[in-house]
């Protein structure tokens, strides 16, 4: 059963791949999007529910022409007011376009990628990872008369896991009921990807200058958010996501055992 | 997880209880919703075909100070439900000042005594009847325990497992319960018409599997006779399922409960997987299961009290590669079980009735 709001937000992201199709080399789908490509079978209580689109752009890669606001207004999207980066398709849906803080210069939220407009794009932290962990993948429509079909960079289960951990510790301390679902979309990739293969792409990340520093960062999340205790704040903001639905206790505490069993294995590694 | 008590009315005596009340040609059925927080849900069709659905809240007793929580529990059923649905309160019994209650927060309520008062929107039904006004249960009730534990066990599975006629010694052959035994159960299925009489040769058969099975179920509680311990499978039980395919075991397991009847009717997605095991130690080791904190378990291992018990008799490998119970030991462990357990224990009777030759040798 999908989702008409989920249908919308895949056809949004079609939209804007086949607008971004001449800079592919420099697009990486990331966000739930991108999870639920890697997490699909996994066996959890709530659908598999997105109303966005994330793409992270590696602006090393970003050839001058065309440029990102010239393709996205071409293709019918409408640049968000409130802050860079952000895009509406038709349908209302919204796309966001992040650039890794490490490779976006030096504005504080607007990206330095001349010649491409700095507010196209928005600075983010924590998806440097996706521009190292990410391989080809091709993305169809959910809908039967849309044909398009994209082979697509998507970022790893370990990139995603890093900016999902980045993104959660960034907005912990508020305790919104909004940030529940990125706790969730954390215990999918635990539950869905082996714990020895995730802690091998993380091995090979912590490695890589890229993203030593974000996956560092995303560790010690993990360790606080989730492995320290079966109660700490991960875990239980994953398991609040199935109030109602599914059961939070059970959901808090798998994703508790299945942390401390990535960090064990990454300390086996060492 | 909220454990079934003996007290609590089961779905079939909520069903029989409201098709006694409905208008003629109104129809009434279980609805499987798998989201669903209700107790147990309902689909009513009128005369003219059309539907309304009813979540129910079931009760052993209720008090007045629960009244609250139980508002808030029919609402979170209620909306629940994807279709548009009316809430229900069935309870053994319901006194006087509670229904005056009940209906001053115009919540719909059936009791076992035949106290009723329900609306239903669409399609248009209101129910109003008036049963007994002092709790029936705490009298006197029928001999209970006569079918309990495992000798009754093996006897009453051995008459389930095969049709065909039985002399004495046969069953105690089959069951392997001693000769006194099963001379004292035959007679007292002899008393209740769930056995005929024994004729000139002697011999008898089962009048109707599905009553010895309800009689037998009613009885014995594999919760309560056996030892049960309570696991977390971090990944959830479709690994477990396919760990239990793979793994190599010295001692014998199977699953019963939502996992088994799944094999043969399938119901709503399941939350907890049962499994007896003579070594739970070991199995829990192979099978990757951890000891589950508080509320968490998401496997529960049933060790039986006695070795070789009934539960591990008849058991087959099921088309995953896994091992289950006989289907008459999981229907009854599904009508002694929590939540929506005892409905899918009807809709594996159902499938029993159905395919009998295919189980009932």
């Amino acid at each position: 059963m999908t989702d008409e709001l989920v249908i919308a937000a895949r056809r949004a992201l079609l939209d804007a791949l086949e607008a971004l199709g001449d800079q592919a080399e420099s697009i990486i789908l990331v966000g739930a999007q991108a999870i639920y490509l890697h997490t699909g079978s996994a066996e959890v209580a709530i659908a598999e529910f997105t109303t966005d689109a994330d793409l992270a752009i590696d602006p090393r890669a970003l050839q001058d022409d065309p440029l990102i606001e010239a393709a996205m207004t071409a293709a019918g999207f409408t640049r968000g007011t409130t802050n860079p980066g952000v895009w509406i398709s038709r349908d209302g849906v919204q796309v966001d376009l992040m650039v890794p803080a490490l490779v976006a210069g030096k504005g504080r939220r607007s990206v330095d990628a001349p010649p491409h407009d700095p507010h196209s794009m928005r600075k983010s932290a924590g998806l440097e990872a996706a521009l190292v962990d990410r391989e080809l993948r091709r993305i169809s429509s959910f809908e039967p008369e849309d044909q398009r079909s994209f082979s697509t960079l998507v970022a790893g289960p370990a990139a995603l896991l890093i900016a999902k951990l980045h993104k959660l510790g960034e907005r912990v301390d508020q305790r919104r009921a909004l940030d529940n679902k990125d706790a969730h979309d954390i215990y999918r990739i635990l539950i869905a990807i082996e714990t020895d293969v995730l802690a091998r792409s993380i091995e090979a990340l912590r490695a890589d200058e890229t993203c030593s520093e974000v996956v560092t960062v995303a560790l010690q999340h993990l360790g606080a958010y989730f492995a320290a205790d079966v109660s700490s704040a991960g875990n239980t903001m994953a398991g609040a996501a199935e109030a109602e639905l599914g059961d939070p206790a059970q959901v808090a505490a798998s994703t508790h055992l299945l942390a401390v069993d990535l960090f064990e294995a990454l300390s086996d590694d060492d | 997880m909220k454990r079934t008590t003996a007290a609590e009315p089961t779905p079939r005596q909520v069903i029989r209880a409201l098709e006694e009340r409905l208008p003629r040609g109104w129809e009434i059925r279980t609805w499987t919703s798998s989201r669903s927080a209700a107790d147990l849900t309902l689909v009513v069709t009128a005369p003219d075909g059309s539907r309304g659905w009813i979540a129910i809240e079931t009760r052993g007793t209720v008090e007045r100070r629960s009244l609250d929580q139980i508002t808030r529990a029919l609402q979170r059923a209620v909306e629940s439900e994807p279709l548009p649905t009316a809430g229900l309160l069935v309870a053994r019994y319901l006194s006087a000042p509670l229904r005056a209650e009940l209906e001053d927060r115009r919540i719909s309520y059936l009791d076992l005594t035949g106290n009723v008062r329900m609306e239903l929107a669409t399609p248009g039904l209101f129910l109003s009847d008036r049963g007994a006004d002092s709790d029936p249960t705490r009298g006197a009730g029928r001999p209970r325990n006569t079918l309990k534990g495992e000798p009754a066990a093996r006897i009453v599975r051995a008459l389930l497992d095969s049709s065909r006629s039985w002399r004495i010694k046969d069953l105690v052959t089959a069951s392997g319960a001693s000769v006194g035994a099963t001379y004292r159960a035959v007679e007292y299925l002899e008393s209740q018409g769930l056995v005929t009489e024994r004729d000139e040769s002697k011999t008898f058969r089962v009048t109707k599997w599905t009553s010895l099975l309800r009689a037998w179920s009613a009885d014995y509680d594999t919760f309560a006779v056996n030892r049960v311990t309570r696991w977390i499978h971090p990944r959830g039980i479709q690994a477990v399922l396919d760990r239990a395919a793979s793994a190599e075991l010295s001692s014998r397991y199977a699953f019963t409960g939502s996992v088994a009847a799944a094999q043969w009717a399938p119901f709503a997605p399941t939350r907890a997987a049962l499994a007896y095991s003579e070594a739970p130690d070991e199995t829990s080791e192979a099978w990757g299961l951890r000891p589950a904190p508080e509320g968490t378990a998401n496997v529960l291992l049933i060790e039986p009290s006695v070795p070789d018990g009934i539960a591990l008799v008849g058991t087959s490998l099921a088309a995953p590669g896994f091992i289950v119970a006989a289907p008459a030991q999981v229907a009854a462990d599904l009508l002694n079980g929590p939540g929506r357990n005892p409905s899918e224990g009807e809709a594996l009777i159902a499938w029993m009735d159905d395919n009998e030759e295919s189980w009932r040798l």
